[in-house]
């Protein structure tokens, strides 16, 4: 908070909340009446517009925190102590409670792949996370192309890891695919990191874009699948919600087709458009080539057109407008967000960690609630003054599937775990659990083997060159014999090659000794 | 930053702000001072002077006030949410903050809940980390 009277602090008018005085009383602000209420302050609360009952939380918040320099003084201890009770009081009548928790070790990896698999979306990555294994076979492909079918994905420890997702393993047939086009070798797979997997499957679907993203996914990400269901299945009730909260029939109309349609629930992304067919709507129709003899003024514009519209990025043509005519921007509206009712690092409480991204692990919230409430005691603190334990609002009724407000009038409740697709999806799931420390430990033996096998292939032809050396001049005869049984080993290892067709890792070095020797000689 | 900056402006859902005013970059970083924080660094500046604070689906990027949306404003959301000394956060998405770490002078991305490091990136890398924490990719 700025200094009261600073500079900034006048510019921004940044001396609000907290430090409010009498004079702001009479500025009429009504979410004030909550923190100056001892007696009623639950049923103010309530009767606040949703805008208002965010200022009143997030101003109780901070006063019931302790100040980050000064030490508190006994009127400010009895106000945190005061506000903090407000709070409890008011987290539990919108159904959540404080709990405070110990942390599960979940590992960097298993985060980054539950992110990944969430949003469907792969980063790409820089080139100094990819591990110096999967850089040397990048550089070093095979001379001819390998079948798909020669990927063996289920012998890389790391993969073991995506394949715990069921989007990971629908996408094995591709990864096989672009590994076999790119000539990768096979034996890579058992020496590549979460992070290599990462960027193989961002190569592979590199060309997939989609308003500029690069998706991983055939279909949906589970998010947005989950938005899509909601907005489906509890269409009238969020229609009914939302009109009740006071806002503009247009944006609900436009808000519920965006998530029925692409699970979108940024109002920044969303085209609001007009209900019925306006004098303006018609004339911008007609300018664009599209045949209005069917629409009328002041007759519902059809969800088929509206559909239509927005698939060839039309939808402006029918774009609401305020009395004065501008075009009404999605900015002004609420924006809605997807919560992970158990925490992602939490995930290991759950039966497996491929649930936290199930339908019954998501809650739909408007970004504030997300953002100062639930995600409200969130801290960043320095590596120093980690705690073992953290805060955080848990749901007391985990079937609360959206909540569009903190009135419980406002919440919708669904038992996701009890349909077919659900059961089916987790019987599935639970064939793949594998455990962090046992698919790292194989890993490592892996390049451990690897690594010796490597010594062992230069110490082998490193030791014939040098008896070779040895005996050169000394006795030419054995050295002629000596050489003509390497050539011989050569073309004997040559013709395995080709029968296998995949150049194992001995014989890439068994070749590459071969060449530095005949050069040489 | 710029091939960024082209990709975000084709990407129709990000919201982008009006552009950064030079006076306010100058009392936002003292402001953050005098919260006890680091400055907000060049490269991320750079960043702000095309887009200053955006959001998209489920996580945002912040920005440096007076902004129309005042959920991005940096200076509040630090304040909100920073109990560190040596890391300013940027940034959120429903998993973790994007922060500047000014003692590592590397960009990071933190669990929100234990404050483990899930991503790091170098002082150049911004890229990677705004994409990371937007879930957008190119290349």
């Amino acid at each position: 908070m700025a200094a009261k009277g600073s500079k900034y602090a006048r510019k921004h008018n940044l001396v609000e909340e907290s430090q409010e005085t009498n004079t702001d009383v009479a500025e009429d602000k009504s979410f004030l009446s909550v923190i100056y209420d001892d007696v009623s302050f639950l049923q103010t609360f309530d009767e606040l517009p949703f805008s208002e009952q965010i200022k009143a939380y997030r101003t109780l918040k901070r006063l019931a925190e302790p100040k980050k320099c000064n030490g508190m003084s006994a009127s400010d201890k009895i106000l945190a102590k005061n506000s903090e009770y407000k709070l409890e009081k008011i987290n539990i009548s919108c159904g959540l409670k404080l709990e405070e928790k110990t942390h599960y070790a979940l590992s960097q990896d298993e985060l980054h792949v539950i992110r990944m698999d969430c949003y469907g979306a792969v980063d790409a990555r820089p080139s100094h996370q990819l591990s110096r294994y999967y850089k040397h076979f990048i550089h070093n492909r095979l001379a001819e192309v390998v079948p798909p079918k020669k990927y063996d994905l289920s012998k890389a420890p790391a993969w073991q890891i995506f394949r715990q997702f069921k989007n990971f393993r629908d996408i094995e047939n591709d990864i096989k695919k672009y590994m076999s086009r790119e000539r990768f070798n096979p034996e890579a797979l058992k020496l590549m990191e979460v992070k290599d997997f990462s960027d193989v499957i961002f190569k592979t679907f590199q060309d997939n874009n989609k308003y500029g993203k690069s998706f991983f996914l055939k279909k949906d990400s589970p998010r947005n699948t989950f938005v899509k269901k909601v907005a489906r299945k509890f269409g009238k009730q969020i229609v009914k919600i939302l009109r009740k909260e006071g806002l503009d029939e247009r944006y609900v109309q436009s808000l519920l087709s965006a998530m029925k349609h692409y699970g979108t629930t940024d109002s920044d992304k969303i085209v609001i458009t007009e209900l019925e067919f306006t004098p303006r709507i018609l004339t911008d129709l007609n300018k664009a080539g599209i045949s209005c003899e069917d629409y009328h003024l002041g007759e519902k514009i059809p969800s088929s057109l509206v559909a239509d519209l927005m698939r060839e990025d039309k939808g402006y043509l029918l774009a609401a407008r305020d009395e004065n005519g501008h075009t009404l921007s999605g900015s002004q509206f609420p924006s809605f967000e997807v919560h992970h009712k158990t925490a992602v690092m939490e995930s290991n409480s759950l039966a497996f960690i491929a649930m936290v991204n199930y339908d019954d692990n998501y809650l739909l919230v408007p970004s504030e609630i997300h953002c100062h409430v639930l995600h409200g005691f969130d801290r960043l603190n320095s590596a120093s003054h980690k705690q073992a334990y953290h805060r955080r609002l848990e749901l007391i009724n985990h079937d609360t599937t959206a909540m569009f407000g903190f009135n419980k009038q406002t919440h919708i409740h669904c038992d996701w775990s009890h349909s077919k697709t659900y059961q089916k999806h987790m019987k599935e799931d639970a064939e793949y659990i594998v455990s962090y420390d046992e698919v790292m430990a194989q890993l490592a033996t892996n390049r451990q083997n690897y690594l010796s096998r490597a010594k062992e292939a230069e110490f082998d032809v490193d030791s014939i060159v040098q008896i070779i050396r040895h005996k050169r001049g000394v006795d030419s005869e054995e050295l002629i014999k000596r050489s003509k049984e390497l050539k011989k080993a050569e073309k004997k290892q040559a013709k395995n090659w080709k029968d296998d067709n995949i150049e194992t890792l001995d014989e890439i070095i068994y070749r590459r000794k071969a060449q530095h020797r005949k050069g040489r000689r | 930053m710029r091939k960024l900056a082209e990709f975000l402006a084709q990407c129709g859902y990000v919201h982008l702000e009006k552009p950064l005013n030079v006076k306010n970059v100058v009392l936002a970083q003292k402001e953050l001072t005098r919260q006890g924080l680091p400055m907000l660094p060049p490269s991320f500046l750079d960043f702000l002077r095309q887009y200053n604070g955006l959001s998209a689906q489920d996580s945002k990027i912040l920005g440096i006030p007076p902004l129309a949306n005042a959920n991005l404003d940096i200076i509040e959301f630090n304040q909100d949410f920073n109990q560190s000394d040596d890391m300013v956060i940027l940034g959120c998405d429903d998993f973790g903050f994007l922060v500047y770490n000014a003692a590592a002078k590397t960009y990071q991305l933190i669990d929100k809940d234990s404050s483990m490091v899930l991503e790091e990136f170098a002082d150049n890398e911004l890229e990677y980390a705004v994409m990371s924490v937007l879930h957008v990719s190119y290349e």
